[in-house]
């Protein structure tokens, strides 16, 4: 049984379904994204977790205790918003001591606690800092700092990375991961990004229309995507027709496949597109599939120039079937 | 004209407009009071020129004029007290209604305003005077009237009703900037929702009280028409003060003089909350 269950959650606004038929199971310790495009109903799921919105059916339950019944303001879950929604009235270390104040920790606890907080998120020395006077990536620290102090039983973020620029989000990630191993806390995060999902979840669960679409581990997920949506969502596909049956759709991931000379491979084609990545090439190539992308490991200069004719070939074995048409 | 000296002088004949009418229609009758009010009195020979500091040595040394100045400003502080009680959650509740209430009730709110103020004062003593609505009604049903007109009580009660809408505006401009999410990370953090009202919503509008204060009080102490109808001459502030030794008793310099030293405490309380506000709040709120 998961440590984190919601069952058949949905939530309605007025007529409009946000989320539906919700199911999910987290355990002690892990580490789960809910990945999906804007307005597929992530946060509204986050914010009845936190207790902020009242799920229309449906259970959420910690540890098998019911948290619907229960205020958000003693659910002891720590969440790190979008907007960080740090407090601009008070000091870094005044944002930290919030909740433990909240909690009637004594003075002295309370002080060893938001030191050593701000040690795991590097912001000693900024202590006596408004929110005002810090870069994104600080606020988001003292967001997470703040977070944690409380020790909740279940961490939650909302695309906490979203306002951050790229070197930066790679960095925090990474930071993130370890704070969240050693501190062994229990975390969902939402995210539209799935390099982040990826690089961050021991499990995603892909949404679409307020329903999760496939649940697990990101390599699972990435090898078996189980329908279009996903196969595109998650890293770019290749979709052919399925020879067996009419209506469905075999995927092909870019970097399974191998530029091969004119006249070889599976399909013919002309390349219409080059683009050099660093550590990889990529084609666009005209075949009568439609366009196919090829990645190629840069072990050299390109492989095929514009308007080359070359050969697409690739094995079976990494041919993935789709369910459906979605 | 060159360009660089076109940029240059740009904003000064920009201004000019604007510098004229404030000229004309505030500091020339400004400097007019100011040299009024050093000028003296004669009930037989009228207004003479000159200078001296009498008006002003009167009036400091007067037990008379130190009762209706501590009046005055009593009751800018208790009605700008209230204001901040009453309209501080009003604008609160106001923000967090749903579509169209938020705006019926903001015109509810804002509407009197279209009102003039000796209009709506009149509604109070319709509806509180000794033949009022409601002291009728109560000798009626045989209980006692309710004294309002006349007494402090009332004044003051009238000048929160005509002030309380500037001071949810001011609130208010500064609540729709504050991130809704701080509230339910709060929440989120233990609060409970008093506590989430005063320790995190009310210091993020701290610059909207401020503010509204700041209108509050000026307009309540240089308020004229409320005072004059309800307090009557019993219970005289600076500004029906100054009205009566214009028009009644006709000692021009004296009311100048009057006049001029309300200025200059407006302005004295107006500056230092000013300089209280920078201070305070300068690091936080840029
Ligand atoms: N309070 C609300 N009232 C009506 N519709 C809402 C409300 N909150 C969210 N929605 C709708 O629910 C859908 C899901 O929203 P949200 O959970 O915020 O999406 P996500 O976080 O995945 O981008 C969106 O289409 C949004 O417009
Ligand atoms: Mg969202």
């Amino acid at each position: 049984m998961g440590f984190l269950q919601l069952t058949s959650l949905s939530k309605r606004f007025g007529t409009f379904t946000a989320v539906e038929d919700f199911n999910l199971d987290i355990e002690k310790g892990e580490f789960v994204s809910l990945l999906g495009p804007s307005g597929c109903g992530k946060t509204t799921t986050l914010q009845m977790i936190a207790g902020f919105l009242e799920p229309t059916a449906g259970r959420i339950t910690v540890e098998g205790e019911d948290l619907v019944a229960i205020p958000s303001a003693k659910r002891n879950i720590g969440i790190v918003f979008q907007s960080y929604a740090l407090f601009p009235h008070l000091t870094v270390a005044q944002n930290i001591a919030f909740g433990l104040e909240m909690r009637g920790i004594t003075a002295m606890e309370r002080s060893q606690r938001i030191a050593r907080a701000i040690d795991i998120v590097h912001l000693k020395g900024f202590e006596a800092r408004f929110p005002k006077q810090l870069s994104g990536g600080q606020q988001q620290r003292v967001a997470l700092a703040r977070a944690i102090v409380i020790e909740p039983r279940i961490l939650l973020l909302d695309e906490p990375m979203s306002n951050l620029d790229a070197k930066l989000r790679e960095d925090m990630q990474l930071e993130l991961r370890q704070i969240q191993q050693e501190l062994g806390i229990t975390t969902l995060l939402v995210t539209h990004d799935q390099h982040e999902a990826m690089a961050l979840s021991d499990r995603i669960a892909v949404m679409q229309g307020g329903r999760i679409v496939q649940i697990g581990a990101p390599y699972e997920i990435y090898e078996n995507p189980s329908s279009r949506f996903v196969s595109t969502f998650l890293g770019k596909s290749n979709l052919l027709p399925d020879p067996a049956q009419m209506a469905r759709q075999i995927s092909l991931r870019p970097e399974k496949t191998r530029l091969v000379p004119a006249g070889q491979g599976k399909l013919q084609g002309r390349v219409t597109a080059c683009i050099f990545f660093g550590a990889h090439w990529l084609y666009q190539v005209d075949t009568d599939h439609g366009l196919l992308l090829a990645y190629e490991q840069n072990l050299g200069a390109a492989r095929a120039r514009n308007g080359e004719t070359v050969g697409i070939d690739w094995d079976e074995a990494h041919l993935r079937h789709l369910e459906g048409q979605e | 004209m060159t360009p660089a000296l076109y940029r240059r002088t740009a904003p000064y004949w920009l201004s000019l407009p604007g510098f004229v009418l404030f000229a004309v229609m505030l500091f020339v009758p400004l400097v007019m009071t100011l040299l009024l009010s050093f000028y003296s009195f004669d009930y037989t020979a009228g207004i003479q020129t000159g200078f001296s500091w009498h008006n002003y040595a009167d009036v400091v040394s007067d037990d008379y004029f130190h009762e209706i100045f501590w009046r005055t400003f009593r009751y800018g502080l208790i009605v700008t007290l209230f204001c901040i009680v009453i309209g501080v959650p009003e604008a609160y509740i106001l923000n967090r209604m749903r579509a169209p209430w938020r705006t019926i009730s903001l015109v509810a709110i804002i509407g009197p305003l279209l009102i003039s103020v000796v209009v709506r004062t009149l509604g109070w003593v319709i509806l509180m005077g000794n033949n009022g609505l409601v002291n009728t009604g109560l000798e009626r049903i045989g209980l006692a009237k309710i004294p309002f007109i006349y007494t402090e009580t009332g004044v003051i009660v009238a000048l929160i009703h005509v002030m309380i809408p500037f001071m949810i505006i001011s609130v208010w401009a500064v609540l729709q900037k504050v991130d809704p999410a701080t509230e339910n990370a709060a929440a989120s953090l233990g609060a409970s929702q008093p506590k989430v009202f005063f320790r995190v919503v009310v210091p993020q509008v701290i610059p909207g009280i401020l503010s509204g204060s700041l209108i509050v009080f000026s307009l309540t102490t240089s308020a004229f028409a409320t005072p004059a109808i309800i307090g009557g001459r019993r219970l005289k502030v600076a500004s029906t003060t100054i009205y009566d030794e214009f028009l009644n008793t006709l000692e021009w310099p004296l009311g100048a003089a009057i006049a001029i030293i309300l200025l200059l405490g407006i302005m004295a309380v107006i500056l230092g909350w000013n300089r209280l506000i920078e201070r305070r709040y300068a690091q936080v709120f840029q």
